[in-house]
């Protein structure tokens, strides 16, 4: 038993989407935004309605397939896949990518040979030390983006509209972060797949419905369903798409997700902003400055981050969860292995669930062995 | 034929083997043998580098063996220089240089390097050909104990040769720069950094060409970081006037170098493989700017008294090629050229090395521009119509595109690419991942460009 059922979740989205074609019949805009880089806060501010295109599964990957080769990562495949059918994506009225990795900063290039919804591209320096220079140049590219959104939807981000979507986002973040902070408590019966599907419905739902649901589910505290000696796992890696459950799943079978540093779950929430005099650079400056994605250079800012959970949560061991061809995370994956000195099982994975028995072994031998250290 | 050419005449221009070479080596006066040295001003017996291939065979470069290579002096000399770089590298630190590792951006950071008295440049990205040329993976597999594995870009062989401190000298200086680049190489970077603990990263911006202005800025103020750190490195205080210096050095290699990818791709009076050492040359100069201006004059003049006397190297019916991404084992380009193929036009991700520095420029705004005319920083549309130019003005009959499994950018833009050539010149396209490294092209490979070779004869008969 957890804290929502997957029905109401499933019912969450498919109101949405029908509201969502309400609203654009109204001449309200959607915007679809990929990535945790992108400031959700601007598009709001700009009065339209942003959207996080983080759906991924194996067949619109394939289709994906037909523009970009094989070796590209699972994620962007399915994007461009998804792009042509997905009835949500179909709803867009623009699109804002950035480029974190390589294959992200390609994506809007192709993208553009699939839709005919204007497409920004927001320009993120990959170097993490925030120089004046790069923090100048990152304010210029979100004043840009203020601009492009002002061609969709003719409203002007301004001062009190920032101030106001800063301030809405922030109670959204707070509150996850306050239930986010209920999973290392067996107790509360929080499961991190119900937590992910959070996240990604407050990236769908107005940040007020999402705050609501949040403030139910806390007030609700569901019975405990876990013994003190369940294992306790930190999930790092990859993007984890809105449909991609399968390895969450298995680990909560028999151990607990105490923490995680997914950009689609807790890193999501992990900071606030402080809108200040001039809300665009603070923006600039939070969302340069958040927990880095490992593509960021250097990243040595998330391992402190992972560092700092192991010690606060009582981890005990790491799934490294890795989408095939995704540089940025598999390449770092032996260095938190070595930085952290904890037992670590490494996952490629591609959406395909045709070794779905296979990753369930492998999960349940960690999970045995981490169980063996406990006792 | 040319001053340098003592007592000595190149043969006939044709492409020779390695035990070819060996023969013709013997054939050279010693006093021509003792005139070249690296890091000129010194005739020091150490310095020499004019070898047969016969000697960098010993010392590894297994692969050379199965190489054709050109027969003039000059190319003799580009060889020795470039398979003596490990040795010059140590061998400048001996003699008190500054090892600067730059690292990523392919191009700009070298010349602020070379701005610098005593400091040597060199960039390990070119160490991805290493594997080959030793058909070992040695450096591979130190790579994947450090965390990158297979199905990524043969540049993690940079990785792997930070690992042995072998290949070079630890560096005094790393400069990684990284931004709107491969992936596969940022992250190799990230290990190196993680590995020396001593890098100073360097923004590599996204080129959007309406923001030029703003991305300059930026760039400059990168550059002055990494001047700062060479001025601290070295005790020399920075003056424009030293890298207005190095920038017409700069220059004079990319003139050269111009001129000599006109005369082989347009009139086949040099081999492709020469070319690609040739092209990546720009990058840092082999780390030593001043020999190899010298061995490009060579070069050149061998390619002019060919045109002159009308002696192609190259069969100059033979059919015509593009090439996108540097192939990482060089016997391909051997073996096309073994088929009866030659290249007309490359585009080898490092336009940013071969574009000329604006010298009416303040010198940093001059080396900002360049890094933005880079392969891998615009979009894949801007990538394409770099070749298309070259492939169209030489009437390309074909476009052949190696990638590399795993290799992030090759996953995205090569189909891109590959679509808009064969839709704007109506030629074939071959693709296909370079195999690891190995004595031979593997089996799949030759077939596919063989059976390419033939489509491409059929097409022109047809024409006919």
């Amino acid at each position: 038993m957890g804290v929502i059922a997957p029905e109401e979740i499933l019912t969450l989205r498919q109101q949405r989407r029908a509201e969502l074609q309400e609203l654009k019949a109204r001449g309200e805009k959607v915007i679809g935004y990929l990535c945790n880089y992108v400031p959700v806060e601007i598009i709001f501010a700009a009065g339209a309605v942003p959207v996080r295109l983080a759906q991924a599964d194996y067949h619109s990957a394939v289709a994906g397939k037909e523009l970009i080769r094989v070796d590209a990562c699972p994620f962007c495949q399915s994007t461009l896949g998804k792009l042509n059918s997905d009835p949500i994506y179909q709803l867009l009225d623009g699109i804002v990518f950035v480029n974190t990795c390589d294959l992200m900063r390609r994506l809007p290039e192709l993208a553009a040979t699939r839709v005919k919804v204007p497409i920004f591209q927001i320009y993120l320096p990959r170097t993490a030390e925030p120089l004046p220079a790069r923090i100048t140049e990152f304010t210029r590219q979100l004043q840009r983006l203020a601009d492009f959104l002002k061609n969709i939807t003719g409203i002007e981000v301004d001062r009190a509209n920032l101030i106001r979507a800063i301030t809405i986002y922030n109670q959204l973040r707070a509150k996850l972060r306050t239930l986010e902070q209920f999973r290392p408590h067996p107790g509360f019966g929080l499961k991190t797949a119900e937590f992910f599907d959070l996240i990604a419905l407050a990236t769908l739902l107005p940040p007020a419905a999402t705050g609501n649901l949040i403030d139910r589910i806390i007030n609700q505290a569901p019975p405990p369903n876990r013994d003190e000696h369940t294992p306790r796992v930190l999930l790092a890696g990859s993007i984890i798409a809105e449909s991609d459950r399968d390895i969450i799943n298995l680990i909560e079978e028999q151990a607990v997700i105490v923490a995680d540093v997914v950009c689609t779950g807790a890193r999501f929430i992990a900071e606030d902003i402080h809108p200040g005099a001039d809300p665009l650079n603070a923006l600039a400056c939070y969302y340069f400055n958040r927990i880095p994605c490992a593509c960021r250079r250097p990243n040595d800012r998330l391992f402190q981050h992972i560092q700092q959970l192991i010690i606060e949560r009582g981890v005990q061991g790491i799934v490294y969860q890795t989408l095939l061809y995704c540089d940025p995370w598999r390449f770092e994956a032996r260095q938190l292995r070595v930085q952290t000195q904890l037992p670590m099982l490494e996952i490629d994975h591609d959406y395909s669930r045709q070794n779905y028995e296979q990753l369930r072994t492998r999960i349940e031998a960690f999970i045995e062995l981490l169980r063996a250290k406990n006792k | 034929m040319i001053d340098l050419n003592i007592n000595y005449q190149d043969p006939k221009p044709a492409r020779i083997s390695f035990e070819e070479w060996d023969d013709l080596f013997q054939r050279i006066p010693d006093a021509l043998i003792e005139k070249f040295h690296y890091f000129p001003q010194n005739t020091e017996a150490w310095s020499k580098y004019l070898f047969p291939p016969q000697i960098f065979y010993i010392y590894g470069a297994r692969h050379l063996r199965r190489l054709k290579f050109d027969n003039s002096l000059a190319a003799l000399r580009l060889w020795g220089f470039i398979n003596n770089e490990s040795e010059r590298l140590f061998r400048a630190r001996q003699i008190g240089k500054k090892i600067i590792a730059v690292m990523g951006d392919l191009g700009p950071l070298a010349v602020l390097v070379h701005a610098f008295p005593d400091c040597v440049p060199f960039y390990p990205d070119c160490w991805w050909w290493t594997p080959f040329a030793m058909e070992s993976t040695v450096l591979l597999d130190a790579a994947a104990q450090l965390g990158i594995g297979e199905a990524t870009c043969y540049s993690r062989a940079a990785l792997g040769a930070f690992a042995k401190h072998s290949y070079f000298p630890d560096p005094d200086l790393i400069f990684a720069a990284t931004g709107a680049s491969c992936d596969d190489y940022s992250g190799v970077e990230s290990l190196v950094a993680k590995l020396t603990g001593n890098c100073i990263w360097v923004e590599t911006p996204l080129r959007l060409p309406e923001e030029r202005d703003a991305l300059v800025n930026l760039l400059i103020e990168e550059y002055q970081r990494v001047i700062k750190a060479l001025q601290e490195l070295t005790g020399v205080q920075f003056t424009e006037s030293m890298l207005h210096a190095s920038i017409s050095r700069t220059n004079q290699v990319r003139r050269l170098t111009a001129n000599l990818r006109q005369l082989a791709y347009q009139q086949a009076l040099l081999p492709a493989l020469e070319m690609m050492l040739i092209e990546f040359g720009c990058l840092h100069c082999y780390s030593d700017i001043n020999e190899w201006i010298e061995i490009l004059k060579h070069l050149t003049a061998t390619a002019e008294y060919r045109r002159q006397t009308n002696q192609p190297v190259l069969n100059p019916a033979a059919l015509r090629l593009a090439w996108l991404t540097p192939p990482a084992d060089p016997l391909l380009l051997t073996y096309v050229e073994d088929q009866d193929a030659r290249l007309v036009a490359t585009e080898y991700v490092i336009n940013q090395a071969l574009t000329l520095l604006d010298e009416s420029q303040p010198a940093l705004t001059a080396i900002a521009l360049s890094h933005l005319n880079g392969s891998l920083n615009g979009a894949a549309h801007a990538r394409a119509a770099l070749l298309l130019s070259g492939a169209e003005a030489n009437s390309a009959e074909g476009l052949i595109i190696s990638g590399i499994l795993g290799g992030s950018h090759c996953a995205m833009e090569s189909r891109l690419i590959g679509d808009i050539v064969k839709a704007s010149l109506k030629i074939p396209v071959l693709e296909f991942d370079v195999a690891p490294p190995h004595k031979e092209i593997d089996r799949q490979t030759r077939t596919r460009i063989d059976a390419f070779l033939e489509l491409l004869r059929i097409r022109r008969c047809r024409k006919s």
